[in-house]
């Protein structure tokens, strides 16, 4: 509570106009907002636009963030959801696999690993892209940005017995989805190759 | 089945633990970093939020596009007012006093009031044409 409580200070001082301030929380949670967008939506324009959203939320409706109730990252990935959703509501898309940039490639790798690692981690975005966007966020929460099964819930407004059953049956379908590279184990060969 | 009455009953509570190798394995897609330009684009909107001018300022200094028929449209409907308004009216000036003849020899009632006046008890009404008089 005492990091929450740090950051509605620093969230403060933020609004007030304290540029280092504003600084601080944006360089501490960007990523993880931004990635969870990306994930969402599939495409760094539009993560990026949320991100952007996101931020600029704290600073304007400075009632929503209630520190007693959620720490800032559970509230700003629920901000980021709400406005993921609603892009995707707009664009009337749930999954936008054809505008996901390419996946870059382990330099340090040989050829043969590049391509297995690009090959493989294409097949995984596409697995993720194909969840319902419940189940996708609830992985991406939890498999992704290590966020708990409270958190998660507060993120997604529900109990955490809907999580438990949403990762459940996202984990199926990707285990089914990705049956090949789980049976091969090819991943944990090309992880164990870069060390 | 009910979600919540399965995790009541502990379904899932195997699920909790997360699953290394799919772990793993999802981790492989990498997500890129965030852009020099968000940064910038963030910082700029944000200082342009704090650092923004009371309703005062903005109210004598905020500028608003408007299309030019539509701006044309109320200048025109501006000047309009303004002619009728500062047109003298006619109404209300007092015309000169005229003489008029009244075209019978019975002199004519101009001036009345109600003192002496006594309602009749009953009244007849009888229409005499012309032919009849």
């Amino acid at each position: 509570m005492t990091s929450c409580s740090a950051e509605a200070e620093l969230l403060g001082l933020a609004r007030q106009g304290k540029e280092e301030a504003f600084l601080t929380l944006y360089e501490r949670h960007r990523d993880c907002v931004f990635r969870f967008a990306y994930r969402m939506l599939g495409s760094v324009q539009l993560a990026e636009d949320v991100t952007h959203d996101c931020f600029l939320s704290l600073i304007q409706k400075p009632g929503l963030f209630d520190p007693s109730r959620s720490s800032l990252q559970t509230y700003l990935c629920a901000a980021a959801r709400n406005l993921a959703y609603r892009r995707m509501r707009k664009m009337e898309r749930e999954t936008t696999v054809e505008i996901m940039p390419e996946v870059e490639a382990d330099t340090q790798a040989g050829p043969l690993n590049q391509v297995l690692t690009t090959e493989l981690a294409e097949t995984v975005k596409r697995a993720v892209a194909a969840l319902p966007p419940l189940q996708r966020e609830a992985v991406i929460l939890f498999e992704f940005e290590d966020l708990s099964l409270a958190d998660i819930a507060a993120v997604a407004e529900t109990d955490v017995g809907t999580i438990k059953s949403r990762l459940h049956r996202a984990r199926e379908r990707l285990r089914r989805l990705l049956a090949p590279w789980v049976e091969s184990e090819h991943h944990v060969l090309t992880r164990g190759s870069r060390l | 089945m009910n979600d919540d009455w399965r995790a009541k009953n502990g379904i899932y509570d195997a699920d909790d633990e997360a699953d290394p190798r799919l772990r793993s394995l999802l981790r492989e897609w990498q997500a890129p970093d965030v852009s020099r330009s968000l940064d910038a684009r963030v910082l700029d909107s944000y200082r342009r939020k704090v650092n923004r001018q009371p309703f005062w300022a903005r109210f004598f200094t905020t500028s608003v596009r408007v299309p030019l028929p539509l701006a044309v449209a109320v200048m025109a409907l501006l000047a309009i007012a303004l002619a009728l308004a500062v047109r003298t009216p006619d109404v209300g000036r007092t015309l000169p006093a005229q003489h008029v003849e009244a075209p019978s020899d019975e002199p004519i009632v101009v001036r009345t009031n109600l003192a002496g006046f006594e309602a009749l008890e009953e009244v007849s009404v009888s229409v005499v044409t012309e032919q009849l008089k």
